[in-house]
């Protein structure tokens, strides 16, 4: 069995534990002795990984870019290329009628870690030229 | 928070205004537990008798929305029976005079019948809070920030800690307990509209132009103004200001107040991009979804409550098609134009955060390795980090010193009337989280609480509607109408019913308010209007709550199908 | 030697980590998912109950097909696969401490599709689901898991609960080096 190293995904307590991997399947975490949870989870943090199986039991994972042609069609799935090609075409349409300041764009306090929110920041004020990014601290 | 969590336990007292740990977070409640055991006093104030209110020392049951009447009569109590302490009011703060005159007239008597709290009890609590040896904290929670005069009462909790000496000494001072596992770490990277990371102002030219060289742009090119809260998205689209809306692993359709009117807005944007590792209501809606790597697939830091970093490693490889999130947005950039080219987070972290924000400079990854942590300030590489901020009375402000602001108290936006005659207040749920994408699709998680969730309901309450416990009910307001069953509960006051934000059938967020204060633009989630109802038919009632979330559910899978299509090539557009 | 579990309620959090522990060590063990303990909440008093494992134990006595026993250790446990369902037990139990699940044909808990059949408010006793065999469960202080502690009481986040242990033999380790 493997274990790896992680902070607990929840809330903001910052637990540290294992999580522990059997042939690529998570089948359950251990506490460690972090500065925070001293070897203590709660039942998020010790029960809170399966998820990561794709049980489907209330929504599936998305693992593949999907989007919809026209506004209001079905979704496709297609590539990256495509996926990233048609974001980027229709960002810097409406940057270029509206203006940067009618893009919004969010970062994320849950499990993407500090760097993505570092890169989306600045990708929204370097790369689009806005202040429009926020997190999700208020709910 | 001004305080680290471990030294909430070595505290004299803990003063819980508006802040339920047992539920939000267990692992802080634990402190509570250990600090009363180390002989802290321990005061709550909260309209619900919270779990912590059982071990109180005092137990204050506060009316709802009545926070800013609370604590101006706390400060006023506090200074009339001279608990203050005038040396360090003299020497570290500014505005006690002009302060005074706003407090002046919340005598307890005077506001008893706002807060339904007695002198007596008001008086009792200041002493018990004042006096404490070695120290006090304040802990809140979305019982403070979720109100009309949510900046209102952090000004007022601020100066309480200030007047009181109650701060800038270990293990004292402000908690307002984060609630998401990195919201403060992502306020710290500057995931915020006002600051860079660091919270270093956009408005500041020097900082700009910092940025700009470090990003290899011309300065000009970065905003000098502040930009939009995520939380007024709905309204700004509605105006017609924002047309776009890259939305990063958040779920608003679940986790935003009035969402069903935030559906219709989202419905008028000419882009709307999810990047989310699962599809949820919102990503469902979206024009494209881009698949990341969840947590456990990927590495980084994150920012705990008391501004500690911590890594993460990786347990699984990308599954699918999913990339990094920074991968993803750092591709996106450069097909825009602007290349950002990194290959590592520890080169992100490098070049982003610790070169840029001096507070940072000693937070390496080699601390962090393995059980290794940095608490910023942590200002240089043999730094051991702050765990208490404010040391010596020395405040962030330009002159150094705390700014004591009263305001005077306002009702709630929405308050009860013959047909709404409860008040709907937001709370959380221990074994769910956020909009429940991920704690959702646990097993054992839903083992213990599924749809379609709860209302927590008094006694009395219940009983003059008929109901009883785990009767399904319906709850509504001007917003919409749900189903959802009955926790009928002695612990929580009459004329209140509390739910919890993640159900999606028992879905209070249909019936929240959209009212959001001018200064934080945080949603007054925590006080609407409602009436609760019995539905005559309980075997009726279980079966629709069942076909009205398999719906949803098949609705979902449905919107991911074409995932198990391979693509057929696009012509590049 | 007997042992139990018992709880301090000034620690308890009632935060539920007892329960989701419980789960998850049964499931490993490939018993019912079904927490063994349920949490008591009013102004007064907060604690996890589960099975006191009585001297005089009723529930013993009612089985029709001898599925309950007495362990050496005085620990009363539920056979899952010798239980027929048929609730005498719970009737018969004065703390409520046993409960019913079972493993419904459409699968585990989450993605069943079924038809809601009963109303939630009725009597756990009184609740039924089609295709459905429903066994006792109750606490069997975790004589499965490979650590022999209760699960409940390794992961309580505050150590309210706790393992008593009296005539201690030596060949069983004491709840702190079980911890």
């Amino acid at each position: 069995m493997e274990k790896h190293m992680a902070v607990c995904p929840y809330c903001g307590s910052g637990c540290k534990l294992n999580i522990l991997v059997q042939d690529g399947i998570v089948v359950g975490t251990e506490p460690l002795q972090g500065i925070t949870n001293e070897g203590e989870l709660c039942l998020k943090g010790l029960s809170g990984y399966d998820f990561l199986n794709d049980t489907k039991i209330l929504t599936p994972r998305v693992y593949h870019p999907q989007l919809r042609p026209v506004k209001g069609a079905p979704f496709e799935r297609v590539t990256w290329d495509n996926a990233l090609n048609f974001v980027a075409e229709k960002l810097l349409a409406v940057k270029e009628k509206f203006g940067p300041d009618a893009i919004m764009l969010t970062g994320s306090s849950r499990g993407a870690g500090n760097e993505a929110n570092l890169v989306m920041q600045r990708f929204a004020r370097a790369c689009i030229g806005t202040n429009n990014i926020d997190n999700c601290a208020r709910t | 928070m001004s305080v680290s969590v471990p030294g909430l336990e070595n505290a004299g007292c803990l003063m819980l205004f508006g802040y339920n740990p047992n539920a939000s977070h267990p692992i802080v409640a634990r402190r509570v537990v250990k600090a009363k055991e180390k002989g802290a006093k321990i005061i709550v104030a909260d309209p619900r008798y919270i779990e912590t209110a059982r071990i109180a020392d005092l137990y204050l049951p506060l009316n709802n929305g009545s926070n800013v009447a609370f604590l101006n009569t706390f400060a006023n109590v506090i200074v009339n029976e001279g608990l203050h302490d005038k040396q360090f009011i003299d020497e570290h703060t500014v505005g006690f005079d002009e302060w005074w005159k706003t407090i002046e007239s919340y005598t307890p008597d005077r506001t008893e019948s706002i807060t339904g709290i007695s002198p007596r009890l008001m008086k009792e609590a200041a002493r018990m809070y004042a006096h404490a040896q070695p120290s006090s904290v304040l802990c809140w929670g979305m019982g403070v920030t979720q109100q009309k005069q949510n900046v209102e009462s952090i000004h007022t909790l601020a100066a309480i800690a200030c007047i009181t000496h109650q701060i800038a000494k270990p293990n004292s001072g402000l908690a307002p307990v984060r609630g998401q596992n990195n919201v403060q770490g992502s306020c710290d990277m500057g995931a915020l509209p006002n600051v860079f990371p660091g919270y270093q102002k956009v408005t500041d030219a020097a900082h700009r132009q910092k940025f700009a060289e470090a990003w290899g742009v011309p300065t000009e090119k970065l905003s000098d103004h502040e930009g939009y809260k995520v939380s007024n998205v709905g309204h700004l689209i509605e105006e017609g200001r924002i047309r776009a809306f890259y939305n990063f692993g958040e779920d608003p359709l679940q986790t935003e107040p009035d969402t069903r009117k935030l559906a219709q807005q989202l419905a008028a944007l000419e882009i709307f991009v999810c990047q989310d590792i699962f599809m949820t209501q919102t990503t469902a809606v979206a024009d494209v979804v881009l698949p990341a790597t969840s947590w456990g697939e990927h590495e980084g830091t994150f920012g705990a409550c008391d501004r500690t970093f911590q890594r993460f490693d990786a347990a699984l490889p990308p599954k699918g098609e999913c990339r990094h999130d920074w991968e993803i947005i750092a591709d996106l950039s450069t097909r825009m134009g602007h290349p950002i080219t990194y290959k590592s987070t520890r080169e992100i972290w490098d070049n982003e955060l610790r070169a840029l924000w001096p507070a940072a400079f000693g937070a390496t990854y080699e601390k962090m390795a393995g059980l290794g942590h940095a608490q910023w300030p942590i200002p240089t590489l043999d730094h051991p980090g702050t765990p208490d901020l404010f040391l010596g009375g020395k405040f962030t402000t330009p002159d150094g010193k705390a700014h004591l602001i009263a305001h005077e108290y306002k009702l709630p936006t929405e308050t009860p009337d013959t047909k709404y005659p409860l008040i709907l207040c937001t709370v959380r749920e221990v074994g769910h989280y956020s909009c429940r994408s991920m704690t959702g699709n646990c097993t054992t998680l839903s083992l213990l609480a599924e749809e379609p969730g709860f209302v927590h309901i008094n006694a009395l309450d219940a009983e003059a509607r008929g109901i009883k416990q785990d009767d399904l009910v319906w709850v509504y307001s001007r917003r919409g109408k749900i189903i959802t069953r009955a926790e009928v509960d002695d612990r929580i006051n009459v004329g209140t019913v509390y739910m919890t934000y993640q159900w999606w059938i028992g879905k209070c967020n249909d019936l929240t308010i959209h009212a959001v204060d001018k200064r934080s633009a945080t949603p007054e989630d925590k006080h609407s209007a409602c009436q609760v109802e019995l539905v005559d038919d309980q075997l009726w009632a279980e079966q629709h709550a069942h076909e009205i979330y398999m719906n949803l559910k098949a609705r979902m899978t449905q919107e991911s199908a074409p995932q198990q299509i391979a693509p057929h090539q696009r012509g590049d557009r | 030697m007997s042992r139990h579990i018992e709880i301090e309620p000034s620690r308890c959090i009632a935060c539920g980590t007892c329960q989701a522990a419980c789960s998850l060590g049964h499931r490993r063990a490939g018993l019912q998912a079904q927490p063994r303990l349920s949490l008591y909440q009013s102004r007064e008093v907060v604690a996890s109950l589960t099975c006191h494992h009585c001297a005089g134990a009723p529930c013993l006595r009612m089985c029709p097909v001898d599925a309950i026993t007495r362990d050496l250790d005085e620990c009363i446990r539920v056979d899952e696969k010798r239980c027929i369902g048929c609730k005498l037990c719970s009737l018969a139990c004065p703390y409520g401490a046993i409960d019913f699940s079972g493993t419904p044909i459409s699968g585990v808990a989450g993605i069943e599709y079924h038809t809601p059949t009963f109303v939630a408010a009725a009597d756990p006793v009184l609740r039924w689901k089609i295709g459905v065999y429903s066994r006792a469960v109750k606490c069997d202080q975790c004589v499965s898991d490979p650590s022999g502690k209760p699960q409940c009481v390794t992961y309580c986040v505050t150590k309210a609960l706790r393992l008593v242990e009296t005539q201690q033999t030596p060949d069983v380790p004491t709840a702190e080096e079980g911890a």
